[in-house]
């Protein structure tokens, strides 16, 4: 009975803390719904619906066939250019990363591409392949490629000199050496590049639908716009706003659980 | 001669692929890859200087305005939140959400509120990088090592030697680092507002050679933007490299 004592308390303080979640969290969904409203009054603009009207057309749009359409049009090209980054990306990455001298002659191409704004691609992406899937496809891999190569390149290029050192003086095969010290020690930074290019693929793939019309959120969000259909355009931004955090939420998620063991993870689970 | 060496390595593949490209493109007959002598001549002729003037500095105007104003309030008001807990911690889910919200969608309601001009593409990048600032700006600041702070408030220092001495500087890599997420953030929200609303500056521009099939001029944007791009991230490098030189050689293991 004394052991369950204070494991009963915890479980009633665990309960009580996770109440307290949610009323916060309902608070602040309160506040944030008020000062929509608020600024939709102040601002008195046909562009920025009340919070009503756009209640309305959530309900009238999520149940609709273009909804769903307009969210496959995204997802699918989000999830085939980020496909592609990652097979081109992570080998590349790693091959270079894994030779100094391929790091050195590689840095000045990499940084130059990768700072050149994807977004500056669109109209020659236009031209080649219409405002389709295909060209928002080749659009998202070229964003997204760089992140993940940049940050393979990095982390099979920073293994534990003194674990490396003794693997090669006990002649561990090369393969053991991969699998166990290279891949590994690559893996936090791999995770994390994967994060960003979720990210950027995102925000890549609704730029093009926004500037070029091709099927997707971002187009629905322009179209409503121009159509004087304000509240239906704030459902989609809603929309890609829940599609950020849940991609942010499902890669965090990823990153922990495929690092539980690793340092950064330890320290923030004790924290 | 090590020296000599490594620029060697490094100058080697540039050249390599610029002569692949250029021997490669030199007889395309193909619209879309025009000859890189073309594209190199087309570029002497537009951007330099009239295009460097007329077209790149209302799009660098913009950036500038906008990602200086995002940054110095994503940290006034990060550092004001951080010293908040309670509100911090209530306001978290919110400025996440606003954070994931791909900052593009907002652009076209920015558009229909604040019409086509300077205004409406100033607060697009504002929207665009504010975000990543002021959140690493609340974690560096909650961040700062527990014993300093408790340290510093045992010993009464004033408040604004506070902030400006341990505050701001213990946080500092943390805001370097949400600040370098906001300027290709910036660089994207200028780009799409010009592309959008095809006003002036290099997204204009290149709207524009599209719809008039100039792909020549097209590809020349592509190529300054990266030089822009690329010049604009080795000056931020400088300036962390300089301003984050103690964390930097803390964290480097002694060799």
């Amino acid at each position: 009975m004394a052991l369950t004592q204070p494991h009963r308390g915890r479980a009633a303080e665990h309960g009580a803390a996770l109440v307290s979640v949610a009323v916060r969290r309902i608070g602040l969904l309160v506040l944030a719904l008020a000062g929509w409203e608020l600024l939709a009054r102040i601002l008195d603009s046909r562009a920025v619906p009340a919070v009503a009207p756009a209640f309305d057309a959530l309900v009238s749009t999520v149940p609709s066939g273009p909804f769903w359409a307009a969210l496959g049009g995204t997802l699918q090209s989000w999830g085939l250019g980020m496909l592609l980054a990652a097979g081109i990306g992570l080998p590349l990455g790693l091959l270079i990363g894994s030779s100094p001298l391929a790091m050195r002659a590689t840095r000045g191409v990499v940084e130059f591409l990768r700072t050149v704004p994807a977004i500056m691609l669109v109209p020659l992406a236009v031209l080649l392949f219409g405002a389709t899937v295909e060209m928002k496809v080749v659009l998202i891999t070229l964003s997204a490629v760089w992140p993940l190569l940049v940050h393979a390149a990095y982390g099979i290029g920073h293994v534990d000199a003194v674990a490396r050192d003794s693997m090669r003086a006990f002649r561990l095969r090369r393969r053991d050496r991969v699998v166990f010290l290279y891949l590994p020690s690559a893996l936090p930074l791999v995770a994390t590049g994967l994060r960003v290019a979720a990210t950027v693929a995102l925000l890549i793939s609704i730029g093009a639908e926004i500037v070029t019309s091709a099927p997707g959120i971002g187009y629905e969000i322009a179209l409503g716009q121009a159509n004087n259909a304000a509240p239906r355009s704030f459902v989609y931004v809603l929309l890609s706003g829940l599609l950020g955090v849940g991609i942010n939420l499902g890669f965090g998620a990823l990153e922990r659980r495929v690092l539980f063991w690793h340092a950064s993870q330890r320290a923030r689970s004790t924290a | 001669m090590r020296h000599l060496r490594l620029v060697a390595q490094g100058l080697a593949l540039p050249l390599l692929l610029v002569g692949a490209w250029w021997w490669v493109s030199a007889d395309s007959t193909s619209p879309y890859f025009p000859p890189l002598r073309e594209i190199v001549a087309e570029f002497a002729d537009t951007w330099l200087f009239t295009g460097i003037r007329d077209v790149l500095l209302p799009t660098l105007g913009t950036f500038l305005a906008g990602y200086s104003i995002a940054i110095v309030a994503g940290v006034v008001l990060g550092v004001a939140l951080a010293a908040n807990d309670a509100v911090a911690g209530f306001l978290a889910p919110l400025l996440e959400f606003l954070r994931a919200l791909p900052p593009i969608a907002l652009v076209p309601a920015f558009i229909s509120v604040l019409g086509l001009g300077e205004e409406m593409r100033i607060s697009a990048v504002v929207f665009a990088s504010i975000w990543p600032v002021l959140l690493n700006t609340i974690d560096g600041v909650r961040g700062v090592d527990v014993v300093i702070r408790d340290s510093v408030t045992v010993f009464r220092v004033p408040r604004a030697q506070r902030l400006l001495f341990v505050t701001l500087p213990g946080a500092s890599p943390q805001i370097v680092a949400g600040v370098r997420v906001g300027l290709a953030l910036s660089l994207i929200a200028v780009i799409v507002t010009e592309m959008v609303t095809s006003a002036d500056g290099v997204g204009a521009f290149s709207r524009s050679a599209q719809l008039s099939f100039d792909l020549p001029a097209m590809w020349t944007a592509i190529i300054l933007m990266g030089f822009v791009g690329y010049t604009l991230n080795l000056l931020f490098d400088r300036l962390e490299k300089r301003t984050l030189r103690w964390h930097l050689r803390m964290r480097e293991p002694a060799s």
